[in-house]
């Protein structure tokens, strides 16, 4: 009973905090601190590496804390490396990318990125 | 944490399976056990121990999801079973589970038995299956270019190290057995079939055969992950890979003289071989949780922008002046996060106090690696040398947790609550118990054996965490040469440890196992003494 008990605390403490590594994002558009004239219709994120993307998720987070969720379309014909979101329509100013994603060996990953969206 | 976990699961299960595997071909090709033959002491052994590591390898891997699944749910704030579950990953591992407790069943009905050849034959293939199935679980499945080579190769690289390491693990666990049954072997002939000579001759060219494999599919995948010279010393993935040559170099170099041995023993090999095999076994079994830290990382090839330079991994490593003044805690206190939130930026005072940590713990291992040499010289007092850990001890209590009691506002029992802090008082606990215990054992009020085994183990152990733990948020540049000393350390740590395993397993084998886990030690206090973070 003892190493089943261990063994459900070990898994309990271990899935508190997603895994911070592993996946590496090679590529985004819009790029990480560009500042846009017009409101993205889509986010893009290339990773080095094959993802879920039924397991993945983006959202974006304005300077006031207020998110605007990115819809994933897990059919997309895009590569298996990359995701697309689709954004709701944004107010001017700075906006952080929020990303999680699911990699095809099993790690969670997750980073952020920003950009400005000029008035 | 649950990278660290995710490592140490994948581990262990690289272990376990080898086990299985090694064991299977152990009964083939080295025990030669016949099919339609009911088993034999050894026999029964192999696969006794073949059927506890299967189920061993299927409670990890059931962990393994779990843990992922944990995380994926976290990060979601929601349970998506469906999506998570019909994933290539959790497919896979949901079968390897399947698999392994099937393969543990069938090596279980085997032991009071005499099996078919199809039992033998599925045996070998089953075990074979749950090894090379790991493969996609690796990167290898999650690139986009080159999948199929890279699973081939990957699959290749893990069916060797299996046989390798596996083997060696039946091999230690023949030795054992020899020696509980040393009065009654001479009793009965039949088991003469087993005299250790030729049984080793056979592991022996084995085991070659295995680790010119595992060479040649790791220079091929460390070509494909790494892609260029740079790369090796200026990523995570790449030290590890360093890490893993220089631990599978010293694996070698005792594997060339083990066979030596044999070729040259007329009659039985002698306890110098099995010694030496239990310390190839122990650093074949750090390999393995090096390789499962690889898991973790991104590889080499692909960190591009966050690379570091020779030059600035080596300015790590270059000697200066020790930091032996501490930054004022209250100027600390008033520019770092709050303890009880999340630590997003590390700020220039609370490098300088994580720097003076490292030197004075430095101090502290280097005057311990000096004692150790006294006392090997023949200084009496020396013994006590143990008894600076208590020091190391105290230091580590009040100075690894700044903001936490009794230096920082939060009380004890709050700080408790998270995790890293926990962690090192744990930790420092463990110190506090291993100074006492070796102590004891220095000054002879424990028994030599088994206690004085514990000091190598902790190290051996202690090393091999070092090398697991220390890259789970290690791509960054700044992060990646914040730790980059780690592998060193890990690597050390597991020489001293197994040096000293052979100083006390082997008292013939002369002066270098002494004195090398003492050097191994003093240089671990030395990169401590030098450890910088800017």
């Amino acid at each position: 009973m003892t190493p089943l008990l261990a063994l459900t605390a070990l898994v309990v403490l271990a899935s508190t905090v997603p895994v911070a590594a592993h996946s590496l994002l090679l590529g985004a558009t819009p790029a990480p601190d560009a500042v846009l004239s017009a409101a993205p219709l889509q986010i893009r994120l290339q990773f080095n590496n094959r993802i879920e993307k039924r397991l993945s998720r983006v959202r974006l987070v304005d300077e006031r804390g207020a998110v605007a969720a990115a819809l994933i379309d897990s059919r997309d014909t895009t590569p298996a490396d990359s995701v697309i979101a689709r954004v709701p329509p944004l107010a001017p100013g700075a906006w952080r990318v929020e990303w999680q994603v699911f990699s095809t060996d099993g790690h969670v990953v997750s980073g952020t990125y920003g950009f400005r969206l000029a008035p | 944490m649950a990278g660290f976990v995710d490592v140490l699961l994948r581990g262990l299960i690289l272990v376990l399976s080898s086990i299985t595997l090694g064991g299977a071909v152990w009964l083939r090709h080295v025990l030669r056990a016949e099919p339609h033959a009911k088993p034999d002491g050894p026999g029964v052994l192999a696969l006794t121990t073949i059927s506890a590591a299967a189920v061993g390898t299927a409670a990890a891997q059931a962990a393994v999801v779990l843990v992922s699944f944990g995380a994926v749910t976290n990060a979601h704030g929601g349970a998506p079973a469906t999506e998570f579950f019909t994933t290539t990953f959790a497919l896979t591992a949901t079968a390897r589970v399947v698999w392994a407790l099937g393969l543990a069943l069938l090596a279980s009905r085997m032991t009071g038995a005499a099996a078919g050849r199809a039992a033998w034959t599925a045996l070998s293939l089953g075990a074979a299956v749950l090894v090379t199935s790991s493969a996609v679980l690796s990167h290898a499945v999650a690139r986009v270019e080159y999948r199929l080579p890279l699973l081939a190769l990957d699959a290749a690289h893990q069916l060797a190290a299996g046989v390798w390491v596996g083997g060696l693990a039946h091999l230690a666990l023949y030795a054992a057995w020899r020696r509980r049954h040393a009065s009654f072997l001479p009793t009965r002939p039949e088991l003469q079939v087993h005299a250790a000579g030729p049984l080793v001759r056979r592991f022996s060219a084995l085991a070659f055969r295995s680790m010119t494999a595992l060479v040649v599919a790791g220079a091929a995948l460390t070509w494909m992950y790494v892609g260029e010279p740079a790369a090796l010393v200026g990523t995570a993935y790449g030290v590890m890979i360093l890490s893993k040559v220089v631990l599978l170099l010293a694996a070698l170099g005792l594997a060339f003289a083990n066979m030596r041995a044999v070729r040259r023993a007329a009659g039985e090999p002698g306890a110098r071989l099995f010694r030496f095999v239990e310390v190839e076994l122990g650093l074949g079994v750090t390999i393995l949780f090096a390789a499962a830290s690889l898991t973790s990382l991104p590889p080499a090839v692909d960190v591009t922008t966050d690379r570091a330079t020779v030059g600035e991994v080596a300015a790590r490593f270059a000697p200066a002046a020790p930091r032996l003044t501490s930054p004022p805690i209250g100027e600390l206190l008033r520019t770092a996060d709050p303890l009880m939130e999340r630590q997003i930026t590390r700020t220039p005072i609370e490098r300088a106090w994580s720097e003076y940590n490292h030197h004075w713990a430095g101090l502290f291992v280097v005057t311990m690696g000096l004692l150790a040499m006294l006392e090997r010289l023949g200084v009496r007092a020396a013994r006590h040398w143990p008894l600076v850990f208590l020091g190391l001890a105290t230091f580590l209590f009040i100075r690894n947790d700044p903001r936490a009691w009794p230096l920082g506002p939060a009380g004890f029992w709050e700080s408790l609550t998270l995790p890293d802090v926990l962690q090192h008082r744990t930790f420092v606990l463990l110190v506090v118990a291993f100074a006492i215990f070796e102590w004891m054992v220095r000054t002879e009020r424990l028994a030599e054996r088994p206690w004085a085994y514990v000091f190598p183990l902790l190290c051996a152990v202690g090393g091999g965490l070092l090398l697991t733990h220390s890259h789970a948020m290690f791509n960054l540049k700044d992060e990646f040469l914040t730790e980059v000393t780690h592998a060193p350390l890990g690597v050390l740590g597991a020489f001293a440890g197994w040096g000293r395993w052979l100083e006390l397993r082997l008292p013939e084998a002369g002066r270098w196992p002494a004195w090398s886990w003492r050097a191994c030690f003093t240089v671990v206090g030395l990169l401590l003494l030098f450890y910088r973070e800017g």
